[in-house]
């Protein structure tokens, strides 16, 4: 007669160790670019197509003459195709609007309707006046408003915050999106979880064997490279989107969190570099206004884009503080970089150094 | 027998080690499903001296808004006005009091989403009235309720009296206000009737600890508004799930300015619901009482213990936000951040443990927002 009751304890306790056991198996193979089955981003693609286009409409400006039709930024926006004149072809489902965080989708139609009432102008810009300005060397020139703000690079560069950087970081990798199913494999695009994880790596902008190819790199996969030589930050994006994305396919989620830690930070971290590394143009050229301008409209924007993560190391009213440094008020339309002064730029710059980690880098970039 | 008693040995063994979890510090609560604490003297008390009477003084104080409404909707003026809108002051923060009792006859004609979903959409309202066309009984609007009665009593022209007032020379106007007030008399009476010829029986006697007993009742019903408390009235305002963008227009009332109030009354009713302390300030058995009984502990201390601190450290937390709300979440966002922080902090407490050492499921679904 087998001793019944010590097997049940034994059984017993051996359903306990199961129940509270926690430790994943971590014997899989992470591979060494973004090469896993059923990887689709076609959605981001196409938005980060839309803004080319986008960003091209809006430089067109720069030139004096060309006036914008708010009607059809806001429509390309929106993708409205029969007013958006698009050049390629995109699904009626995609747009940039609705994926940019929702408070702040207005803004960007205003930023709209005043830039082409800005490309209205027939004179050169200055203090008080909007119009196209030129660089002392007659190099550059941008469209500038009457307080000089380039507000092309509020659009774009604002949008790679409020929209994909706000999507990848705060909606993909958020609980909703990755609470999911993890089990069923829809063919061509994985499980949800895969889904979404993939969709996030699709606004980095980047190829799936970046850093080694960097063939149509775009948006952030730009600024990234940029900031890489300092940052070494290429490599280490793409080992966390790796990382995260072998994690979720072998169900260890305890990986996946990690990845999406690390790529809240490093992201950020490029982001804050960005931003500094315009801050030093705007200083070194303070006095050629429409270099100092266009600098600092791009900081602005990348500044402005570091509200959009979950995990930021600036609260709200430590951006807007920065802001105010740079341009006198937190508000766009109040912006002024007339008036602004190189020891301000400079209160910016220490703020975000400090703030993201940079004050041994913070006057390379 | 002989050949089954191994495997009733088996069950029984695991289902003790499974109950006693995963390292989860349930210490001293000794199988609390079979407490002797009488489930019925529980639940005649907060039949009794809490929802009855609550759903009462609503019924009584919206009957008083309806009297107040239709005088000044027949005769608009600055006096008629400053009448409905004390009248409306104290029917909204009876609605507080009540509004946790979404299980019976409140659930069955979804007392809480018909009465009270905000933020409000003012242009849908000015459309409905415009059309003479509405229906308050649709659970999915955000056009009626005490927020249309916030919007037209305080928000039409400039918010003035005189603006107010002069906008109800309008019949459109009129007609609205005194039908949703009437409606919400209505409605109280409904829920309140319901209680008094039945109901009340039915929920005292509903012991166990199943979903539908009344213990799970009131538990689910209790969290389910004060995650509401948490994330509607403060946290979205605050800008908490937002990426710190406040939202000074989703506050409950935002024209009025009775949000906090309101935020206020809503957080010491649900206390006053977990305490057993009825209308009249009596403290009777109550679930810390239950918890007491079943010597629920967390950390080695009182888990009831822990739960009346967390109140008390809540409702400091909303004290010390200045009103109005609405222009609080950005002059002083730290401390409707805090508010939220205090009042989320209770929830591991009331959502977790309470009702993990009672047995009861948490059987409502989280409002997805939450984390969106």
């Amino acid at each position: 007669m087998p001793n019944y009751k010590l097997l049940s304890l034994a059984l017993a306790i051996s359903v306990l160790f199961w129940s509270c056991d926690s430790e994943e198996d971590n014997s899989y193979t992470i591979p060494d670019t973004y090469s896993f089955e059923n990887v689709s981003y076609d959605g981001q693609v196409q938005r980060l197509q839309m803004l080319l286009e986008m960003k091209s409409y809006l430089g067109s400006a720069n030139t004096p003459g060309t006036v914008l039709d708010a009607g059809r930024l806001k429509a390309m926006y929106a993708n409205d195709a029969a007013a958006a004149n698009w050049t390629l072809e995109y699904d009626a489902s995609k747009q940039l609007k609705s994926k940019t965080f929702e408070q702040e989708q207005a803004r960007f139609e205003t930023l709209m309707d005043a830039i082409a009432q800005h490309s209205q102008s027939t004179v050169p810009g200055q203090e008080g006046v909007a119009g196209v300005v030129v660089s002392l060397d007659g190099a550059k020139q941008y469209l500038l408003n009457e307080k000089g703000v380039e507000f092309a690079q509020l659009i774009e560069k604002g949008l790679m915050g409020a929209c994909f950087y706000y999507q990848a970081l705060t909606v993909y990798f958020g609980d909703d999106r990755m609470n999911v199913d993890n089990e069923t494999i829809t063919p061509g695009e994985g499980t949800d979880m895969e889904h979404h994880w993939d969709e996030a790596f699709g606004y980095y902008g980047v190829p799936t064997n970046f850093p080694l190819n960097k063939d149509n790199i775009a948006f952030w996969g730009v600024y990234s490279d940029r900031r890489d030589p300092i940052l070494n930050c290429n490599q280490q994006m793409m080992d966390a989107f790796i990382k995260g994305r072998a994690g979720i396919s072998n169900d260890d989620l305890t990986a996946r969190d990690e990845a999406i830690a690390e790529i809240r930070q490093t992201w950020e971290t490029i982001t804050g570099a960005t931003a500094i590394s315009y801050l030093n143009t705007a200083i070194q050229s303070f006095d050629d206004m429409a270099i100092r301008a266009h600098a600092l409209s791009e900081a602005i924007a990348f500044t402005y884009a570091i509200q959009f993560s979950p995990e930021k190391r600036m609260s709200n009213a430590e951006v807007a503080a920065v802001l105010e440094d740079i341009a006198g008020s937190s508000d766009f339309m109040e912006m002024d970089l007339y008036n602004t002064t190189p020891e301000r730029l400079n209160d910016a710059k220490i703020k975000l150094a400090e703030a993201l980690d940079l004050m041994e880098s913070k006057d390379s970039f | 027998m002989q050949l089954l008693k191994p495997i009733f040995c088996f069950a029984g063994l695991a289902a003790l080690l499974l109950f006693a979890g995963c390292g989860d510090d349930m210490g001293g609560a000794q199988r609390p499903c079979e407490s002797d604490f009488d489930q019925q003297s529980l639940f005649t008390h907060i039949a009794e001296e809490i929802i009855l009477p609550g759903y009462a003084a609503l019924e009584l104080s919206a009957n008083n808004l309806h009297a107040a409404a239709f005088d000044f909707a027949e005769a608009p003026s600055t006096q008629t006005l400053a009448d409905a809108r004390a009248a409306f002051e104290t029917a909204y923060l009876s609605w507080q009091e009540v509004a946790q009792f979404e299980f019976g006859p409140a659930e069955a004609v979804a007392l809480r989403a018909t009465l009270n979903n905000f933020p409000l959409n003012a242009s849908a309202l000015e459309s409905k009235i415009d059309g003479e066309d509405y229906d308050f009984t649709n659970p999915n609007t955000f056009d009626k309720g005490f927020p249309a009665l916030d919007y037209l009593l305080y928000g039409l022209g400039d918010g003035s009296e005189e603006a107010v007032s002069a906008q109800f020379a309008d019949a459109k106007y009129a007609t609205f206000l005194t039908e949703q007030t009437a409606f919400i008399a209505d409605a109280a009476k409904t829920v309140s009737d319901a209680w008094k010829n039945g109901y009340r029986d039915q929920f005292v006697v509903n012991e166990g600890t199943a979903a539908g007993a009344s213990l799970s009742q009131i538990i689910n019903g209790l969290n389910e508004h004060y995650e509401m408390i948490k994330r509607d009235k403060i946290g979205i305002p605050a800008g908490v799930v937002t990426l710190g963008f406040t939202n000074p227009d989703k506050v409950e009332a935002p024209y009025s300015g009775l949000s906090l109030s309101l935020a206020q009354r809503a957080l010491l009713a649900a206390e006053r619901f977990y305490l057993g302390i009825g209308q009249d300030g009596q403290n009777g058995p109550g679930l810390d009482d239950y918890l007491e009984a079943v010597n629920a502990t967390k950390e080695g201390e009182s888990l009831n213990a822990r739960i009346q601190q967390q109140f008390e450290a809540a409702k400091a937390a909303l004290e010390a936000v200045p009103a109005p709300l609405r222009t609080a979440v950005d002059d002083n966002n730290d401390l409707a951040v805090t508010a939220y922080n205090e009042i989320t902090k209770q929830i591991v407490n009331i959502k977790t443990d309470m009702p993990s050492v009672l047995c009861v499921a948490i059987t409502y679904i989280d409002n997805p927002s939450d984390s969106d």
